[in-house]
């Protein structure tokens, strides 16, 4: 039996008039990559930005692991255990590629502050494995974040942005971990080698739910194991890739969009 | 490979070896031409000389890779001799008692600037009243001490942390807001601190607080004179070196904090709020914490100045203070420590040595100010990127490299 | 009843000083999301460009040959000065500076207020004392049935009401209003259907700053005083009253504006000992918006972009 890690029920956002999500369900499971697909302005990233804490939900539930996590603050949210990325990445960028990840860790530190003045041993102990972990973490995702640890995380190019980001957000070991439109931008070239980081998240933290917001259909198609679709807030469809994409409700609300952007 | 890249570069080595004392002889010497003699164009002479060697750092890259180099091979010794130094410098002007009061001015405004660095640098908030938790810090410790009889040691702390009360009360109402918002509230929390000071009877109004007591060391009051092998030293040493103890303190503080995670958060705060709250910051207790331990400082820095002058009056607080702080940090460097000692030290100095033009005071810090954002906005020493010993990288992740290379 | 009118009369007078200074810190914050801390002594650089051009009008004895039509073409010239001026700084200042971070930019606004009036009072004779100022309003009391009204006020308010007014209209009814509203909306959006940004923000910055400097004119004229740093006071007090009203709205810079200067005329004279901690009351409305409604009274709630 694999095990609900996330439960989101009913969940409706309203902003003034407008809803953003409406009634929105469905559970994410142990070792399980969720996609939610949908047009422009389906609400994606507000159910991501719900689930982080930044928005508080207008009615419904959000359980991790048997909590409700609704009305959380973010940061609270984030130490319990769900991580997430940014549609265009938010890296810290006046400080190193390595400070950015030591950041994730340093969050579920047990020091306090006192120890910053007093326990200095104690710090540099943990500053030490925390650093060991980190080059680690960034050596399975890129061999350029490696090479130079001590650049501005700024001066990345958009590609290696991208997997410090998902470094950042695994650096303290996430139940979760949410990805938004991670191959936005991306040639084909790099998003293959996105999806391979996928993979490898998978691979590397035993256990971890990932939920996937995307646009990129081949993404979606080689790493969610399932999908589920929103338009204008509403789910239309769910099921495997191949159950979706042959579902004519879909096409349709696709084929819209398509029609309304051209 | 090392993940590290190792600086083996032999072409420099006699340079490296040599870069540092040279520098403190460089130093020490601007230091004497700006500071120590009374006259206007040894001191510009002096700045001359600091501004060429800063432009011969900044022009040439070799140069500078070799400065950065010796400063971080030689961290300790220098470091001593720094002390060492800043000992020595006053026993050599000990006939000239206004140079003393100088440099103790000058240690003051560097412990406000570290304080004003934790906000305005490290966590990004704009802070334009920080004058106001100086000048509660000092009306604290002046009213204690005068109207309880309270001791300094007890008055001092308390000024510290009435200080940090009202910072982390100011920082409140910004924790939703902008960061324009938070420049309106310290700049009203600055005016409304200065209209009270000046309309309250208690503070004395615009007369201020006289008669003031000097700190008190197991009876010993800093006000008495030194005699030794028969040469009696002005009660200002007395202050220089009381104060270097507090100065000494606050930056080993102030150099911790930023090693440390807090550091790091407020760095994370100041990049991105939102990415920082999603890693998991609690950006409004780092964003209230930075308030409070700068107001903290500046609380000290006002008991100290209140204790060391005697009078204090509402003109020392006002919005004019608050942007002469905030030049020192600009000028020296947001968010690096060294610099902004720095650009503390020059901008509390200057404005000594060139009394002449004292009405231009505030019209060249506006300047310095506008011209710096314009043109360097990193200041004197760009902000830097932190590094770790290289004990700390394992050497097993060194042979993996080579491994899957 | 009497000194109750009195009182509505000047917190009515000081709300459309109030107003003149918010509208231009709403629609800085609303086209380019920068608080211009500069602009309060923006107005006090209308009044001292105006004492020499009004000195220099009198000694060539152009005043006694029609002081009705001259000044108010003075006025109109010193609004065009500090509109320039207000260009000169986006050209200058904050056009570079758009890259950088906001704190950066907030900061040498400050800086640059510091400037101006540092620079004003060095430079003026005699800079750093109060200066007096030309009586440019009508003198004289309209009496109705008991109630006296200074037709200085009255001109004052007069003038705000007819300025806020046509701005309104400018704002909604023509091409370039629109194109302001459009890039409050979404910079990129207006950018790619063909509006030319840059031009709008200059715009912007020329109507905000020659407002400022017809505020400035008005304080000027009813105080018959101006010093050079009255800018700081005026400023920040413009700037809570568009925070109170909502930041980037033009409706709530009036509401706030109003709201302000009734706050604190009514304050001053109801609260014993009051007139000492005028300022007092104002800041501490400005914080209670901050905290219990940050978005201001017309502003919506503001659901950070992510």
């Amino acid at each position: 039996m694999v095990e609900k890690i996330l439960t989101v029920k009913n969940l409706t956002m309203r902003f003034g008039g407008l809803t953003a999500i409406d009634n929105f369900s469905w559970d994410l499971h142990e070792n399980e990559i969720l996609g939610i697909i949908g047009p422009n302005g389906a609400g994606k990233t507000t159910v991501f930005n719900v689930i982080s804490g930044l928005y508080t939900p207008t009615s419904g539930d959000i359980r991790f692991k048997g909590t409700t996590i609704n009305g959380y603050p973010p940061h609270k949210i984030a130490k319990m255990g769900i991580k997430r990325t940014f549609q265009q990445s938010r890296l810290f960028d006046n400080i190193s590629v390595l400070d950015n990840v030591l950041i994730g860790m340093a969050t579920i530190s047990e020091n306090i502050f006192i120890n910053t003045l007093f326990r200095r041993d104690l710090l540099q102990k943990e500053l030490a494995s925390n650093i060991n972990e980190a080059m680690q973490l960034m050596q399975h995702f890129s061999q350029v974040l490696v090479e130079n640890p001590y650049r501005r995380a700024g001066d990345l190019v958009p590609g290696e942005r991208r997997k410090l980001e998902i470094c950042r957000a695994l650096a303290s070991n996430p139940d979760i971990l949410l990805l938004d439109e991670p191959a936005a931008g991306m040639d084909p070239n790099e998003s293959s080698e996105l999806m391979d980081d996928i993979m490898r998240v998978k691979s590397l933290r035993k256990g971890i739910g990932i939920v996937l917001i995307e646009h990129d259909m081949v993404v979606v198609q080689k790493t969610a194991d399932y999908i589920v679709v929103l338009s204008y807030g509403k789910e239309i469809a769910r099921g495997t890739f191949n159950e979706v994409s042959s579902n004519s409700t879909v096409q349709e609300a696709y084929l819209g969009s398509e029609l309304e952007n051209a | 490979m090392n993940p590290i890249k190792m600086n083996d570069s032999t072409t420099n080595r006699t340079l490296n070896r040599i870069i540092t004392p040279i520098l403190l002889i460089v130093v020490v010497a601007s230091v004497y031409l700006v500071v120590v003699y009374e006259n206007v164009i040894t001191t510009i002479a002096g700045l001359l000389l600091g501004v060429g060697v800063f432009f011969g750092y900044s022009r040439y890259p070799k140069l500078k890779e070799s400065v950065n180099d010796g400063i971080k091979k030689d961290k300790v010794y220098l470091i001593i001799t720094g002390l060492i130094l800043a000992f020595i410098i006053p026993l050599t002007t000990r006939t000239q008692p206004y140079i003393i009061h100088i440099l103790i001015i000058a240690e003051i405004s560097i412990i406000l600037a570290l304080g004003l660095n934790f906000q305005v640098g490290s966590t990004g908030i704009p802070n334009l009243g920080y004058a106001a938790f100086y000048g509660v810090g000092a009306y604290a410790s002046a009213l204690l001490s005068t109207k309880f009889g309270m001791s300094f040691w007890v008055s001092l702390l308390a000024a510290g942390f009435i200080a940090a009360f009202f910072g982390w009360l100011v920082g409140l109402p910004t924790l939703r807001t902008r960061s324009y918002h938070m420049a309106l509230v310290s700049i009203a929390f600055g005016l409304v601190t200065y209209i009270m000071l000046n309309n309250l009877v208690f503070t004395g109004g615009p007369n201020g607080i006289k008669n003031i007591p000097a700190p008190e060391i197991f009876g010993w009051s800093l006000f008495s004179t030194i005699r030794l092998f028969g040469n009696s030293f002005p009660v200002q040493i007395n202050f220089y070196y009381f104060v270097l103890l507090f100065l000494v303190l606050m930056l080993a503080i102030a150099f911790f904090v930023y090693n440390s995670k807090i550091g790091l958060f407020w760095n994370a705060v100041r990049e991105d709020e939102i990415a920082a709250k999603c890693s998991g910051i609690n950006t409004a207790k780092l964003k209230l914490l930075s308030f409070a331990m700068g107001a903290f400082l500046a609380g000290i820095a006002g008991s100290l100045y209140a204790h060391y002058i005697g009078y204090i009056s509402p003109e020392n607080f006002n919005f004019n203070t608050s942007l002469q702080v905030l030049g020192m940090v600009i000028m020296g460097g947001l968010d690096n420590i060294v610099g902004v000692s720095i650009g503390a030290f020059i901008l509390s100095v200057a404005p000594e040595k060139f009394r002449s033009l004292a009405d231009f005071r505030m019209l060249a810090t506006g300047l310095i100010i506008l011209l710096m954002l314009m043109f360097r906005s990193s200041g004197i020493i760009r902000q830097q990127i932190r590094e770790y010993k290289k004990s700390h990288f394992r050497t097993e992740l060194a042979n993996k490299d080579e491994g899957n290379g | 009843m009497n000194t109750f009118f009195q009182l509505f009369i000047s917190a009515l007078l000081v709300s459309s000083l109030y107003t003149l200074v918010a509208v231009g810190f709403t629609m800085y914050v609303g086209v380019i999301n920068l608080a211009n801390f500069s602009h309060g002594d923006t107005c006090v650089m209308g009044t001292f460009l105006l004492m020499p051009i009004f000195l220099f009008a009198t000694k060539m004895g152009w005043l006694s040959a029609g002081a009705g039509l001259l000044i108010p073409v003075i006025i109109i010239l010193v609004m065009l000065l500090t509109g320039l001026w207000g260009a000169g700084i986006y050209k200058i200042l904050v056009k570079p500076l758009l890259v950088a971070p906001r704190l950066i930019l907030l900061l040498a606004s400050v800086a640059a207020g510091q400037v101006i009036r540092e620079a004003i009072r060095v430079i003026y004779p005699n800079g750093s004392n109060p200066q007096v100022f030309p009586k440019l309003l009508p003198s004289g009391i309209l009496e109705i049935s008991g109630l006296r009204f200074g037709y200085d006020s009255l001109t004052i308010i007069f003038l705000s009401v007819i300025c806020i007014i046509s701005l309104n209209f400018i704002i909604k009814r023509t091409k370039m209003g629109l194109a302001m509203r459009a890039v409050s909306q979404n910079s990129d959006v207006s950018q790619m259907m063909g509006i030319n940004i840059e031009k709008t923000i200059i715009t912007v910055f020329i109507i905000g700053s020659a407002l400022a400097g017809l505020a400035g004119i008005l304080n000027g004229a009813f105080y018959g005083i101006t010093k050079f740093n009255l800018g700081s006071n005026l400023g920040i007090k413009g700037f809570s009253a568009a925070v109170i009203g909502g930041l980037g709205d033009f409706q709530g810079a009036i509401v706030g504006g109003v709201l302000l200067g009734f706050i604190e005329v009514f304050a001053a004279a109801y609260i014993p000992n009051g007139s000492q901690y005028q300022d007092v009351f104002s800041f501490l409305a400005v914080i209670a918006f901050l905290i219990f409604r940050p978005s201001g009274i017309l502003g919506e709630k503001i659901f950070e972009k992510v």
